[in-house]
């Protein structure tokens, strides 16, 4: 861009004995290369920034209102959101719901994948409706929810039919609770994806020499399977549990203040940092939850990178 | 044999002849991948009819499953709820300008650091990936302080308010590319023969020229990824719009569907909130329902590295 090619004999030198600078084919690639990823570096430096202010701005006070600037309290937004009987203590602890139930959804995706590994026609169809739940928004589903839910509801016809009494889901808060881990054990289908990219890498030679020795189906699942599986599943658990405690769209939609099924004893962590940063006004409180937040998922990341030796395999043989 | 069903993964298939045994396997795997089609897919059903089906069918027990009768107008009592026409034209919008922004800036980042040599490569593309880990909540209440500084001061883009209660601050970091996507085409970049590129060097052509006529057209498939994910990310964004934009008719379709709930809670509105929610579900289902193998290609890119 900045320089022709054409006027240079001279081949850049990859030892470094001669900089760039002094190769016009080789400053065009350096300048060529810096002014590319000036928009990344740019991100990369408001991003850093804004961790450091979310930092600096989690031992204050102050409000969105009042013209007064932040006023440093040191630990006091800690104390206050650590103490158990604090919003976001509570809901740090409801979050943990959330976050058990991904191995359930890892497994609801493994099964549905070792279904789509069949030989049988159709599956390109199955997996397009498997990864449905992924494309449809959070607002969309718990409209579709609650009503599938509701007293009059379908699912409360088929439970009926097979003679349950059907629970009050869309009015006692345990019960909610359920309809909710049921719509997330539903939107786990499309984590089958990853699981069936998983499977259909395992080499044949495996189920050939299990063939040999006369494994079952059983066994073969047991033993060669789901061993060869295992660094898919720590992926999916290490990214699914950083997903979980950051539950929120649904959780908004379904329980807060003025949106259908308001119920303040569903909201998570991420709720509760919402709500003190916006809707109660105490934006250094909500800072400082979000630091606590961040420490916690970086606990289970690295809790789970230490379990992962006693579980994953990586060599079979 | 009793082995025949573990070794089903390479067993093509032969129609439903094979022996009684295989015969009860596909007929199993067949009723099992129609329960979870048929579990997967009735809420969209649900949805789909409940949008038509007048108030009174709407509160019928047991609930119709094939409608009835056919009414819109849940529609328009929706529109009186929220400016539904309006949000989809902003959602749409907004996730134009996002998806052109990411389209650019992280493909041009990704070309520079799979294909060119220059100081600090290696450090910058380190710095992208670390952002990977942490999670953006952090960023939240700062992230508010920022855009209202920069709306409140002259630091707008060509005079343009770009602060909050604009749609500035959901579709700049777009530009400023995502480590996740940048990373993603990193990887096909690195797949093209780098012969290509010598020869369009020898030829006299700029690296610009090489990034444009070469590396994009070949990295369609990931480009495709891209864009859909970008588009479908902000589609669906809730958070962004919830906390940046403030009035209605700035607001996009996805904060709208919890609009009408707020002091929509009257029998009459059971329909229009199904209506509400087709609205916000169509675009995305359709754009699905055309592109759905990229999607399916994109996962498995992103997700095993």
């Amino acid at each position: 861009m900045t320089t022709s090619t054409a006027a240079t004999p001279v081949r850049p030198r990859r030892d470094g004995r001669l900089g760039w600078w002094r190769s016009p084919n080789r400053r065009e690639e350096v300048l060529t290369g810096w002014l590319f990823v000036l928009p990344a570096v740019l991100g990369f430096v408001l991003f850093m920034y804004l961790n450091f202010r979310g930092v600096q701005l989690s031992f204050t006070d102050w409000s969105w209102i009042s013209r007064k600037p932040p006023e440093f309290v040191g630990l006091n937004n800690y104390a206050l959101i650590l103490r158990p009987d604090s919003d976001f203590f509570k809901g740090l602890v409801r979050t943990l719901i959330y976050v058990m139930f991904v191995p359930v959804s890892i497994s609801i995706a493994f099964s549905i994948a070792l279904l789509a590994n069949q030989a049988v026609k159709g599956q390109t169809f199955f997996r397009v409706v498997c990864y449905l739940p992924a494309i449809t928004g959070a607002g969309v589903l718990v409209i579709v929810w609650t009503y599938l839910f509701s007293v009059d509801g379908p699912v409360n016809f088929v439970l009926r039919g097979v003679g349950i009494d059907p629970p009050r889901w869309t009015t006692v808060t345990e019960w909610k609770q359920v309809a909710l881990l049921l719509l997330i054990a539903w939107g786990a289908a499309p984590g089958m994806i990853i699981s069936l990219a998983g499977l259909q890498a395992i080499p044949k030679d495996y189920y050939d020499a299990a063939k040999v020795d006369g494994a079952g189906s059983w066994r073969t699942l047991i033993n060669i399977t789901i061993p060869l599986m295992t660094p898919t599943l720590f992926f999916q658990l290490v990214l699914g549990v950083i997903g979980a405690w950051q539950t929120f769209d649904i959780i908004y939609f379904w329980a807060t203040p003025g949106t259908g099924l308001q119920d303040a004893n569903l909201w998570t962590a991420s709720v509760q940092i919402y709500q003190y940063a916006f809707a109660q006004n105490r934006p250094g409180l909500g800072a400082a939850a979000a630091i606590v937040l961040g420490l916690v998922i970086l606990v289970f990341t690295t809790l789970n990178f230490i379990a992962q030796r006693r579980w994953v395999t990586y060599d079979i043989a | 044999m009793a082995v025949t069903a573990a070794t089903t993964t390479s067993r093509p298939f032969r129609g439903l002849a094979g022996n009684s045994r295989e015969r009860i396997r596909q007929m199993s795997v067949y009723l099992l991948m129609g329960m979870v089609t048929l579990i997967l897919a009735f809420p969209f059903y649900y949805l789909a009819t409940s949008a038509f089906k007048p108030t009174a069918e709407l509160f019928e027990y047991p609930p119709t499953l094939f409608p009835r009768s056919f009414t819109l107008d849940h529609f328009p009592l929706a529109f009186q709820a929220a400016p539904f026409p309006r949000m989809l034209l902003n959602t749409l919008v907004i996730c134009s300008i996002t998806v052109t922004g990411a389209a650019i800036s992280n493909s041009l980042a990704a070309f520079a650091i799979a294909r060119l040599r220059f100081p600090f490569r290696t450090l910058i593309f380190g710095c992208m990936l670390i952002t990977l880990m942490i999670p953006g909540w952090i960023s939240l209440v700062p992230g508010y302080v920022f855009w209202r500084d920069v709306g409140r001061t002259t630091l707008n883009l060509f005079g343009v308010n770009i602060g909050v209660n604009t749609i500035g601050p959901l579709v700049i970091p777009a530009f400023l590319t995502s480590a996740y996507s940048t990373f993603l085409m990193r990887q096909y970049f690195m797949t093209i023969p780098k012969e290509l590129e010598e020869a369009a060097r020898i030829d006299g052509a700029s690296y610009f020229r090489i990034y444009w006529r070469i590396f994009l057209p070949l990295s369609f498939p990931v480009l495709a990824v891209i864009c859909l994910f970008t588009f479908m990310a902000s589609w669906n964004d809730l958070l962004g719009p919830l906390i940046y934009l403030s009035k209605p008719e700035n607001q996009t379709i996805t904060v709208g569907l919890s609009y009408l709930n707020t002091q929509h809670m009257g029998v009459i509105y059971r329909g229009a909130r199904f209506s509400a929610a087709l609205m916000a579900a169509i675009p995305v289902l359709t754009l699905y329902a055309f592109t759905n193998k990229y999607f399916i290609r994109g996962i498995v890119l992103g997700g095993l590295k």
